[in-house]
């Protein structure tokens, strides 16, 4: 396949430059008067304590003290269930697409891990054919991330996979809470835009706050501190060397729930169906569909290369850990690190401990883990 | 594609509709935007993915020769919703289009070759792109054989074509079916069998294969044990496709895409797909 | 868009799922991650749960049967028509000539007023569910088993040298958050045993896996009891013992087909002091000696401290249960004798007295006629009852049938009317999953169509016999169910949004668990393979294809899951038949045929043919038989012997 590389927001060169400090109550007001021109989607908690990430009226709304939010931020370009156009059936056929907003919209908030699975959104949705629908809601788009210093959940591990808890490129702005006030790293023109709109009065980061951003660095070191090494599992998995009783295992655990899937920033797959709105009209929409389901593969004749649960879970690390997909996609890791599979999955088949699985080469028969 | 949405189907009318076998038509289309007809460039291998609104949609390799201009022509069997849907529809009617889709057949780089074309039941329509204008320029191949099999004389496609073909001097066509009726007094066995009958100079020939996945199988290994070196020989991978533009991910193997990097594959790529 | 959080009405695991409503339909679907049943999770049908919901082919408007063909009708008219067609066979045979079937998918408040409005109003107590078909209520009399406390908390507990024994049930695929946790206890040390005819997930993870012959559960169920009660000092148990003699070696390998050694494995780690939990289902309910297997499975759990839970209901079996939908039952598991008159009062109506016919015998009293009509309500009975030829006489006998679903079924074919119903999505309300957690379902989108909640149709039907609804909300019928329902004391709105539900499984002065004397059935199974019909055949839920599949069908996700529906054999028998995967074969059993494709699986057993219960385009049901209970007069059909012929 061909790759273009995407033009999502033209890159601004980093240096100290790029670099604003802004007080809390600076940042509301920017907020404030960002919302007259724009959509804000900020997070908010939850009746049950959660963080949810849905689009504010008002900043009060904001949850300051956010962990992160189970559900990934890749709804808000490629939704769960998006209607493609609309179709007439009798006599002579017309399609219609469907109106699209003009409105910016601003996620602010956003996790490194999430940015960084946009970027390969914007590359998978941009080569070769360029996926629109997607495309045109992130021109649209503004991504305020915030950095973290400690992990949001314990499972978290994007320091594994270079992709976060700081970036370096990737965001249109990254926010680095410095306590007392906010670093902004201005990452592209759409950050920048964000800024106007904001009404920011732009005040350079000096040496104290830099100074201040590497030592939150160093304790982001510390606290993300995990032991999830892909190094090997991305040679075994790319040579097909993993031993076929492991996947047997693996396999064996499945329940095909597709939770993986949904939650997992660098999960793309979709089905499209057609349904009629009355004897006259339809729409073609299409779903999130997951490579765990074992219809996904099956043929009309009703063949199915991945029948077995064990060649659908292969399938799966091999989008996540082969090196010929980094390849294709500018050396960019296949996981995030953002943790979801960790959590939501019920068998422990997440990336993490596959890959430990692998690197050990273990089976889990008789052994008897603490995983 | 004319569209820069690549999801949104351009509309065509059936032209005519030709019954092959059974369960098997031909529709002959023509775009109702005489503009997209005209822009409407395919190559030899290429798919269309076929429209049935309020049904669905299907890909469905476009069966008519790349130099006719004024329509084109798909060969569908009748096996899901969509296509027999599809069945349903008569002369005038409309469906949606998108394509021409897929990478193609490789012509050019085999003038000179001796040509083996091997074709399987309903793999042959995707192969008739390619036998059409590989024959008018036949003296640019130094040979040229195509095989045929089919399951009963009656699941034969193209009957015509096939006769055609069968008295064409300078071609040298066998065709086979795996069980008899009255009245066949042709090749009886599988298309394997048929290699038996022919020549094949492991030097200089280049083979083309389209079919059922387990006939492919087995004529990927007849031709492996001949001597054809890997990438003279040419293949389909046949995969669950959706949107035929590389996003859906139904039809990828390893990192390749089936809609994308083929359906036309030769066996070197095929070996470095990862066991599936 | 703000997501509504929501209990997923897919199965009775009853997960917490968020709802994004946006435009009239379900845009998006979320796990919750701190919910005690899914912690983070959803499976297949909770991720696909909203296209069935979205479906445009949902039920718009009422329809009333005209000629023979349906044609759309307003509320008041088919309302109208209900109340007219009821009120006619009132006067001429009085109530007990109308049956009402209840619904395992719809809210407590909605089943509650349902029987309510079938005992005072259509003045019968026949009402059932269908679920009498494949589920079991252990909290039910006569055995009121309640542990207090959730069977996520325990199964998360089990801990190396714990035992998980699984006798006629797939966890994986029935209950997946069950499942799972039971793979990861397995994990953990746990060992498996189970005893299933077909192979389910997590089998190969097993210490002891018997395939036994189909039907022969009550014979290695009481076996593995003597095996336990083997040397033991107490009279009454060594007298035990001696009476199941009959469960010998000899007996039980011939009857069952499994192998002693292996059984005797199971019994000796049953009685070791180690944490013990027994999960039955389907394959165990749906046969004759369902209430003896249950019932040895229960003395065996009193021998040896295990916990015994009953999977495969619906989202809401539970709930229907408890909520009275049931002949001799009110709710909480309280009969008509003992609490009519606490009843009555509270209604400020009266009702019968006599027990009323289970949905069993009221597909007798249909076939003979002494049935006139029936209100069926979120069930699709041609499907989940057995014998769906029977099913398809009895209903065409009746006078007058009601029908109120979300789509058009099988059964609401054969309706005089069809009412529109809302799914869960569309109205407020509580649910109880299998463990006794009461849960909300909240309203994300309006009603689509012209489609009604059900508490909403049910209360026009009240004004229309004449009669104000006293508890016309969510909100005030569950007080008035929780003022009449002792486990349900502490439920309430306000408690049900704290937290994650109200768990209304505790143990309650006065309803202690009863085990029933211990009798040897001959056990023969009634249906024999012979000459004519020589293969067992096997039916179970497919996670995909729950039950009645109505959610699933409507999903274009879940569709595809099984097109066709396979018949599964073993090697052996394929090679007899000459038969390989993918060809069509016909299978007949005594009350019907169905032609499917062969499936090779060598990991059922020898002798036997699986099919889905259901799948999209058809079920099993139309060979299956209807045979009641021994015991307690409960419904079986498992005893099925079917020929296969090649096409």
């Amino acid at each position: 396949m061909e790759v273009l590389h995407s033009k999502i927001g033209e890159v601004i060169k980093m240096d100290s430059k790029n670099k604003i400090i802004l007080s809390k109550h600076e940042l509301i007001t920017a907020l404030k008067n960002v919302m007259t021109k724009m959509d804000v989607v900020a997070p908010v908690k939850g009746s049950e304590g959660e963080t949810h990430f849905q689009k504010i009226e008002s900043t009060e709304e904001i949850f300051w003290k956010y962990t992160h939010d189970l559900y990934p931020s890749k709804n808000f370009f490629l939704k769960q269930e998006e209607d493609l156009f609309r179709f007439s059936v009798n006599g002579k056929i017309d399609l219609k697409e469907f109106p699209v907003s003009q409105r910016k919209i601003v996620i602010f908030g956003i996790r490194s891990c999430d940015v960084k699975g946009l970027e390969y959104s914007d590359l998978f949705f941009s080569n070769t054919y360029k996926d629109n629908y997607y495309l045109e809601k992130r021109k649209r788009s503004i991504l305020v991330s915030m950095a973290c210093v400690k992990p949001p959940f314990d499972t978290c591990f994007c320091i594994c996979t270079n992709s976060g808890p700081f970036l370096e490129s990737g965001f249109d702005l990254q926010i680095v809470d410095l306590g007392e006030q906010y670093l902004i790293d201005i990452g592209t023109k759409k950050g920048e835009d964000f800024l106007k709109a904001g009404k920011v009065k732009l005040v350079n980061a000096g040496e104290k706050e830099l100074a201040r951003v590497e030592e939150l660095k160093k304790e982001a070191d510390v606290y993300f501190e995990t032991a999830t090494y892909f190094a090997k599992a991305i040679v075994q998995v790319t040579g097909n060397k993993v031993k076929r009783e492991l996947w047997e295992d693996f396999g064996e655990a499945c329940i095909s729930c597709g939770s993986c899937t949904h939650l997992c920033p660098m999960c793309t797959c979709f089905d499209v169906y057609d349904w009629m709105e009355d004897g006259n009209y339809g729409v073609r929409t299409r779903i999130w569909d997951s490579c765990h389901y074992a219809g996904y593969t099956r043929e009309a004749s009703g063949h199915n290369p991945r029948g077995e649960s064990e060649e659908r879970v292969k399938r799966r690390c091999y989008h996540k850990l082969s090196y010929q997909y980094m390849k294709i996609n500018n050396n960019l890791h296949g996981c995030v690190g953002c943790g979801r599979c960790v959590i939501a999955c019920p068998v422990s088949l997440d990336i993490p401990t596959i890959v430990k699985r692998i690197r050990r080469e273990g089976l889990i028969k008789k052994e008897i883990e603490k995983v | 594609m004319a569209n820069t949405n690549i999801y949104l189907p351009d509309i065509t009318v059936i032209e005519d509709i030709i019954q092959e076998t059974s369960d098997t038509k031909t529709f002959v289309l023509k775009f109702k935007n005489p503009q997209v007809q005209k822009n409407f460039r395919f190559k030899s291998g290429q798919f269309v993915e076929v429209s049935v609104f309020g049904v669905g949609e299907v890909p469905i390799g476009i069966s008519s020769n790349p130099t006719e201009k004024k329509n084109f022509e798909i060969t569908v069997r009748a096996v899901g919703s969509v296509t027999n849907a599809l069945h349903q529809k008569k002369v005038g009617d409309e469906i949606g289009i998108r394509g021409p889709l897929g990478n193609n057949f490789p012509i050019d780089e085999m003038k000179g070759k001796k040509i083996l074309i091997i074709g399987g039941g309903i793999g042959l329509p995707p192969l008739r792109s390619l036998i059409l204008p590989m024959l008018e320029k036949r003296r640019k191949f130094k040979k040229f054989t195509i095989l045929y099999g089919a399951r009963t004389p009656d699941d034969r496609v193209y009957k015509n074509l096939l006769k055609k073909w069968s008295e064409k001097k300078d071609v040298e066509f066998l065709e086979t079916v795996d069980v008899a009726n009255n009245g066949w007094t042709g090749n009886v066995g599988v298309v394997t069998t048929l290699f038996e009958k022919i020549e094949i100079d492991p030097q200089d020939t280049v083979a083309y294969t389209c079919g059922p996945p387990i006939m492919i199988k087995f004529v990927i290994q007849e031709l492996l044990s001949i001597g054809l070196p890997d990438d003279m020989i040419i293949s389909t991978l046949e995969r669950y496709m959706k949107c035929g533009v590389g996003k859906c991910g139904h039809c990828a193997i390893g990192h390749k895409y089936v809609c994308v990097d083929g359906p036309v594959f030769s066996y070197k790529d095929i070996k470095t797909l990862p066991e599936e | 868009m703000k997501g509504i959080l929501s209990t997923c009405g897919g199965c009775g695991c009853g997960c917490g799922i968020y709802l994004y409503g946006e435009e009239g339909r379900i845009k998006s679907v979320a796990p919750l991650r701190i919910h005690p049943a899914s912690k983070g999770n959803l499976c297949m049908k909770g991720w696909n749960i909203h296209q069935s919901i979205n479906s445009s082919e949902r039920l718009k408007k009422p329809l009333i049967k005209r000629n023979g063909t349906f044609q759309e009708a307003t509320w008041e008219e088919a309302i109208d028509f209900v109340v007219k067609g009821f009120k006619k066979i009132l006067k001429r045979e009085g109530g007990k000539g109308i049956g009402v079937i209840g619904s395992q998918k719809i809210t407590n408040e909605e089943n509650y007023s349902l029987m309510k409005f079938a005992r005072t109003l259509l003045e019968t107590n026949n009402i059932d569910l269908c679920g009498r078909f494949y589920c079991f209520s252990l909290q039910s009399e006569p055995f009121n088993v309640f542990y207090g406390g959730s069977i996520y908390d325990y199964t998360d507990e089990l801990q190396e040298n714990d035992i998980v024994f699984i006798i006629g049930a797939n966890p994986a695929e029935e209950n997946p958050q069950i499942g799972a946790r039971i793979l990861k206890a397995l994990r953990r040390g746990v060992k498996l045993f189970i005893v299933n005819p077909r192979e389910i997930k997590f089998g190969l993870l097993s210490e002891v896996y018997l395939k036994n012959i189909p039907g022969s559960e009550i014979g290695v169920i009481n076996s593995i009891l003597r095996l336990i009660l083997e040397g033991r000092e107490d009279t009454e148990e060594k007298e035990l013992f001696e009476f199941l003699e009959l469960y010998n070696q000899k007996f039980i390998e011939e009857l069952s087909g499994v192998n002693f050694e292996e059984l005797k494995k199971i019994a000796e780690d049953l009685k070791k002091p180690v944490k013990k939990l027994i999960l039955f289902s389907s394959g165990l309910v749906s046969n004759e000696f369902l209430s003896d297997s249950v019932n040895s499975i229960l003395y065996i759990a009193k021998l040896t401290g295990s916990k015994v839970y009953s999977l495969g209901g619906q989202n809401n079996f539970r709930g229907a249960v408890e909520m009275g939908v049931q002949p001799g039952y009110l709710t909480d598991y309280q009969s008509i004798a003992e609490v009519k008159k606490k009843f009555e009062k509270a209604w400020g109506r009266s009702f019968p007295d006599e027990v009323g016919l289970n949905v069993f015998e009221m597909l007798e009293e249909a076939l003979k006629y002494t049935l006139k009509g029936m209100y069926i309500v979120g069930e699709n009975i041609v499907v989940s009852a057995p014998d769906t030829d029977r099913t398809k006489r009895a209903l065409s006998n009746l006078e007058f049938l009601v029908v109120q679903d979300i789509f058009m079924s099988e059964t609401a074919q054969f309706a005089d009317v069809i009412l529109p119903a809302s799914s869960f999505a569309e109205k407020d309300g509580t649910f109880t999953n299998l463990e006794g957690r009461v849960q909300r379902v909240r309203k994300v989108i309006e009603p689509r169509f012209e489609s009604k909640p059900d508490l909403h149709i049910l209360n026009l039907l009240e004004v229309g016999f004449g009669r104000t609804p006293k508890s016309d909300v969510p909100t005030k019928i569950m007080k008035e169910i929780s003022s009449l329902s002792p486990h349900y004391k502490n439920v309430s709105y306000e408690e049900l949004d704290k937290g994650f539900g109200v768990m209304v499984d505790f143990p309650l002065d006065g309803k202690v668990p009863k085990i029933l004397p211990i009798e040897k059935r001959y056990v023969k199974t009634p249906e024999s393979p012979d000459i004519e019909y020589p293969y067992y055949l096997i039916t179970e839920n497919i996670v995909f294809c729950h039950t009645s599949s109505t959610f699933s069908k409507h999903s274009s996700i879940l569709r595809r899951e099984l097109p066709r529906g396979e018949a599964e054999l073993n090697p052996k028998d394929a090679r007899e038949l000459d038969v390989r995967t993918g060809q069509m074969v016909k299978i007949i059993s005594r009350r019907g045929e169905l032609i499917l494709p062969v499936k090779i699986n060598p990991e059922i057993l020898a002798g036997t043919v699986f099919v889905p219960l259901n799948f999209i385009s058809g079920n099993s049901n139309i060979l299956t038989g209807a045979k009641v209970d021994m015991r307690l007069k409960l419904a079986g059909w498992k005893f099925c012997t079917v020929r296969l012929e090649k096409l």
